[in-house]
């Protein structure tokens, strides 16, 4: 049975995925030199599927950040070098990942896009010796729940960023008398919105919460929920519109709403954990948008991050660039550069003496100086608030303004290390 | 309360899913077996829609034109896929062929990440189409009535395509029984290979014209296949019609469902789906169901 | 066509290395000792070692009782199932929600028991469907439950629940249970389709309508195949739990019902050992091939494809395609040279 024609479609399907699997960038290898053994970091992030975004943008910071301290010659003579692994979203491959990290020596990781990954990592880590700094994940049980020793989280937590809305509906949104709701249908979605009212009725006691829709994480057909919140009639004056979705899930509903111009009809709003690629899917025509995240490339400037927005210029990328630097390449950076800072503070590359200069360790980020807090390890940085709209002149079709820096010590909550 | 509104709002999304899901009933009837690679095909319109219209003022007509060549560049894929791929399963129980199919989405999935990369993309609303218009009581998206007129389009070309046409005897005739049309001295790989280039070329199309509401994202291949086989099935096998009328059905409970029991509304689909199997396991319009093992 | 060959055209010479390859079936059952010693030396050297043993061969073989499983209903039952996860991630939160009380093989029974009753009431209904419509009453079913834990904070949303083993159990012990449990669950499928109401069911599958002429309750045999390939499917989604350590809803996600039937296919479904083959194979090939690149899902859905293309009956059909291909080469004589250019 087997003849010409099954061998000519493998051949076709061989060259095929050749040809393809030669698109696509190799991850560089370092390059030969005389210096000593050189220290692994693995990075651990959604490469492919869905969120790809995520993980390959963090692994754009990270490789930055490495190429800077060993273009200065690395960390006592020892080059820093990346180890990745996919994560799919999956704690399969992740603990997968892990144990063969652990395996092969590998004593610091980063990345992470999914904080349940995070929690099925931490205990191979706190097993072996390892230290997790995450960059994308965002969970608040992190640093709670989930405390260890051995981790620490670099993302401002969804407390933290509902925390810096709370504060703006006090201050510059002080004219929205309503708030309502558009998040995920899942359990961070609505604790989100719970936690945004809790803190709002303390600071603003006057302000009242209406509609609230929850849509599915994959997104579909939303118009039923789009038109859900223009039946509550919504005021171009004082009612506001909280938004907790991202990526591709966020685009859809905002796509779909488009047509129904659902953002026109608010006063203000707020997406609060979602960044550019909300502005950059909506383009020329979208409107006034305040996005609430860790970082915003435009807010700070100082070094470090001037140089981290002109590196990321300089980067290749797979596909287009339809936006600016997002987080996810600070974080990449800063868990990347923390790790290097540690090892010069420990001045050794040991795990253990890493992990016992890491609490309390202040370091110079993009945002400034910050530093993981002692009792639960979260990051003591700011959250940074930014307006943005539709602009065909600009580069990528929007443009931002008006970037504030909301500082840590009104958005971090008090320390609750619940677990060990 | 008014229910006009969402019934409206879940027509437009039921025609959406319809276009996705037109081509697939067309191969499942015809050939009988489970195209999952179709979730690639569907995803691959709507990228190739992204590179000949993103830079470009859209207008309505520039957006037809760009569906249309993202329909002839997928069925120009589905094609070679018949070739490489597809023509070797039809022999083999329905259910077997889920391993061809199911690799070939993998592939095409891994090639969207490295050609169009990880960012979601996004492709504009034409001009003039971007906003709603007032019927009656219920503001409906221009959008959607595009969609409406597509999905019409779509329906009496098939219909004329089935029913007028010898290529349509064949197909309905290989919709019947395989075997015989076989026997009867009917071309079936030069038949197969056309329903696979109709299949395609409705999936660029669903895909194109999907782009506009949607993000494209890597994972855009996996994501909606599900919803496109379930209104194939409770349309019932092979049936044109029952995919359109499945399609509205599920799109409207949907709609209706997250309007009045938002609480619910995440499991709408798959419950009305659950419900309908059970009661009428032929589909609505289905004559019998396929046996696939 | 067939590939069966009752004897091989005596040939002399350099090709009796074909003769002996096709008729003498000696070797095959040497393979099956030198295998069996193997993996015997296998599990006591993991057991017996300090460091823990490898994650990937326990995810393996959870895989292998999950198609195991979902090779009772694709390949003797005639239910193809595309909702098997529903009982695999019922399983695995069972077990999730149970070790925290008691111990570790009263959780797995809870989490068998579990998935086993909710088998059995989702088969009250679906399993008198059949075909694609069982197929996607099975996968709605799933879907819901998916969504559901998704969104529920009982088993943690999102983030899941952590599913530790108690401390008294090691990882070594822990190795010891999943081979044991494996190793009983392929026991099972086995010892089952030699009983009586297993060759009914296989009866059923290859002539329902002579079945049910014969006064068979078809539907009886089949919801029992059903419930028996829910309760496996929970029991492996328990050893995921533990294994992993934490159970998150993609546990009950869509894909993870259409996995172990592409194991299934790629061993050869319809065969004992195809779900083994297959599920070792494709969990192989999806966490060690091309990790870490962008190219990673090219190079799992390239092979397999090629895998098909080659061998569309499955993996299990190599010797059979050796045979086939080798008596062609034994039968063709020097001038048929056309045929063997194209192998």
């Amino acid at each position: 049975m087997i003849g010409k024609r099954p061998l000519a479609a493998c051949a076709i399907l061989l060259g095929l995925t050749m040809t393809l699997a030669a698109c696509s960038s190799s991850p560089a290898t370092p390059t030969e030199s005389t210096h000593k053994d050189p220290i692994k970091i693995g990075f651990l992030g959604t490469l492919t599927g869905g969120s790809a975004d995520v993980g390959q943008t963090g692994l754009d910071g990270a490789h930055i950040a490495i190429e800077e301290i060993n273009e200065k010659g690395g960390i006592d003579g020892h080059l820093l070098e990346i180890v990745t692994k996919d994560e799919q979203l999956s704690p399969t491959q992740t603990v997968k990942a892990m144990r063969e990290l652990a395996q092969e020596g590998v004593k610091y990781v980063t990345g992470f896009t999914s904080s349940a990954d995070v929690i099925a990592a931490t205990p191979i880590a706190e097993q072996n010796g390892m230290v997790i700094i995450t960059a994308g994940a965002t969970s608040t049980a992190l640093t709670t729940t989930n405390f260890s020793k051995n981790l620490f989280e670099v993302a401002s937590n969804t407390s933290m960023m509902n925390a810096a809305a709370a504060q703006l509906v006090a201050t510059k949104w002080k004219n929205v008398k309503e708030w309502q709701n558009v998040g995920f249908d899942y359990v961070t979605g609505h604790v989100s919105w719970d936690e945004f009212q809790a803190l709002t009725k303390k600071a603003s006691p006057a302000v009242k919460f209406g509609q609230a829709v929850f849509y599915p994480l994959a997104g579909g057909q939303l118009s039923a929920y789009i038109t859900s919140l223009i039946s509550s009639n919504p005021s171009k004056t004082d009612t506001g519109l909280f938004v907790t979705t991202f990526g591709g899930g966020a685009v859809t509903f905002a796509k779909q709403a488009e047509p129904y111009k659902l953002f026109d009809k608010y006063a203000v709003v707020a997406n609060v954990g979602g960044g550019e690629e909300l502005a950059a899917a909506l383009g020329a025509d979208s409107p006034r948008i305040y996005y609430v995240h860790d970082y915003f490339y435009g807010a700070y400037d100082n070094a470090i991050n001037n140089n981290l927005v002109a590196k990321w210029k300089e980067r290749p990328k797979v596909g287009p660039k339809t936006h600016g630097p997002h987080s996810w390449l600070y974080e990449g950076y800063t868990a990347t550069t923390a790790f290097a800072h540690a090892m010069e503070k420990a001045k050794s590359t040991d795990a253990k003496k890493v992990l016992e200069v890491l609490p309390g360790m202040k370091f110079d980020t993009a945002m400034g100086e910050a530093y993981f807090r002692a009792e639960d390890h979260i990051l003591y940085a700011p959250v940074t608030a930014v307006e943005c709209f539709g602009d065909a002149a600009s580069e990528f079709g929007y443009k931002c303004e008006n970037a504030t820096s909301i500082p840590a010590k009104d958005v971090v909550p008090a320390p609750n290390p619940t677990k060990k | 309360m008014n229910v006009l509104p969402s019934i409206v709002s879940g027509l437009g999304d039921g025609m959406l899913l319809f276009l996705i899901a037109s081509g697939l009933s067309v191969i499942f009837g015809a050939m009988r077996f489970l195209n999952f690679a179709h979730g690639a095909f569907f995803a691959i319109g709507g990228y190739l829609t992204y590179n000949f219209l993103s830079n470009l003022q859209l207008t309505p007509v520039l957006l037809i034109g760009g569906a249309l060549l993202a329909g002839l560049g997928v069925a120009v894929l589905a094609y070679v896929s018949e070739v490489v791929v597809f023509r070797r399963l039809y022999k083999l129980p329905p259910i077997d062929s889920l391993l061809g199919t199911y690799a070939l989405l993998l592939l095409l999935e891994g090639a969207i990440l490295v050609v169009w990369g990880p960012n979601s993309l996004s492709v504009p609303y034409p001009k003039g189409l971007n906003s709603t218009v007032r019927i009656g009581s219920v503001d409906v998206p221009q959008y959607s009535l595009l969609l409406i007129a597509v999905g019409v389009i779509v329906v009496v070309a098939m219909t004329l395509l089935l029913y007028k046409t010898s290529l349509g005897l064949e197909v309905r005739a290989l919709a019947e029984d395989r075997t015989m049309t076989q026997l009867l001295g009917v071309n079936i790989s030069g038949v197969s290979a056309k329903v696979m280039l109709i299949g395609g070329f409705l999936a660029g199309i669903g895909g194109a014209l999907a782009a506009p509401t949607i993000a494209l994202t890597p994972d855009l291949a996996t994501s909606f296949i599900i919803q496109a086989f379930a209104v194939v099935v409770v349309g019932g096998l092979g049936s044109f019609y029952g995919a359109l009328i499945a399609a509205v059905v599920l799109g409207v409970t949907q709609s209706v469902v997250v309007t009045y029991l938002p609480s619910v509304s995440g499991i709408a689909f798959y419950a009305t789906m659950f419900a309908i199997l059970l009661f009428r396991p032929q589909g609505i319009l289905g004559k019998s169901s396929l046996d696939i093992s | 066509m067939s590939g069966k060959l009752t004897k091989a055209p005596t040939t002399g010479g350099p090709r009796s290395w074909s003769r002996w390859f096709t008729t003498d079936r000696r070797w095959v059952k040497m393979l099956w000792i030198a295998a069996a010693v193997l993996a015997i030396a296998y599990v006591v050297t993991q057991a017996t070692s300090e460091t823990p043993p490898s994650f990937f061969v326990e995810i393996v073989l959870v895989q292998v009782l999950y198609a195991m499983s979902v090779n009772i209903l694709i390949g003797y039952a005639h239910l193809p199932s595309f909702g098997q996860a529903a009982f695999f991630g019922t399983g695995a939160y069972a077990a999730a929600l149970t070790i925290q009380g008691v111990p570790l093989y009263a959780s797995l029974f809870l989490a068998v028991a579990v998935s086993g009753i909710l088998a059995l009431l989702l088969g009250l209904l679906a399993v008198r469907t059949s075909g694609i419509t069982f197929a996607n009453v099975t996968l709605a079913f799933g879907q819901m439950l998916y969504l559901i834990a998704a969104n529920s904070d009982l088993v943690g949303g999102e983030n899941g629940l952590l599913a530790s083993l108690p401390s008294q159990v090691s990882p070594q012990s822990f190795w010891l249970v999943i081979v044991g449990c494996v190793t009983a669950g392929c026991a099972v499928v086995w010892w089952m389709f030699r009983t009586p109401t297993g060759e009914t069911i296989l009866a059923i599958r290859d002539n329902p309508e002579r079945a049910s002429s014969l006064g068979i309750s078809t539907f009886r045999y089949r919801l029992t195949a059903f419930v028996v390939a829910g309760a496996l499917a929970g029991l492996a989604g328990a050893l995921y739990a533990f294994a992993t350590g934490i159970v998150t809803a993609d546990t009950l996600y869509w894909t993870r019902s259409g996995e172990p039937i592409i194991m299934c296919l790629l061993g050869g479904s319809k065969k004992f050992f195809g779900p083994i083959i297959g599920a070792v194979a494709l969990t192989t090939l999806l966490q060690q091939v091309g990790q870490g690149s962008t190219s990673y899902l090219i190079y799992v859905g390239g092979i397999l494809l090629i895998v098909l293309i080659l061998l569309p009956q499955g993996l299990l059909s190599i010797p059979a395609r050796i045979r086939q291909i080798s008596s062609r080469w034994t039968s063709s004589g020097p001038s048929d040279t056309t045929k063997a250019a194209a192998l």
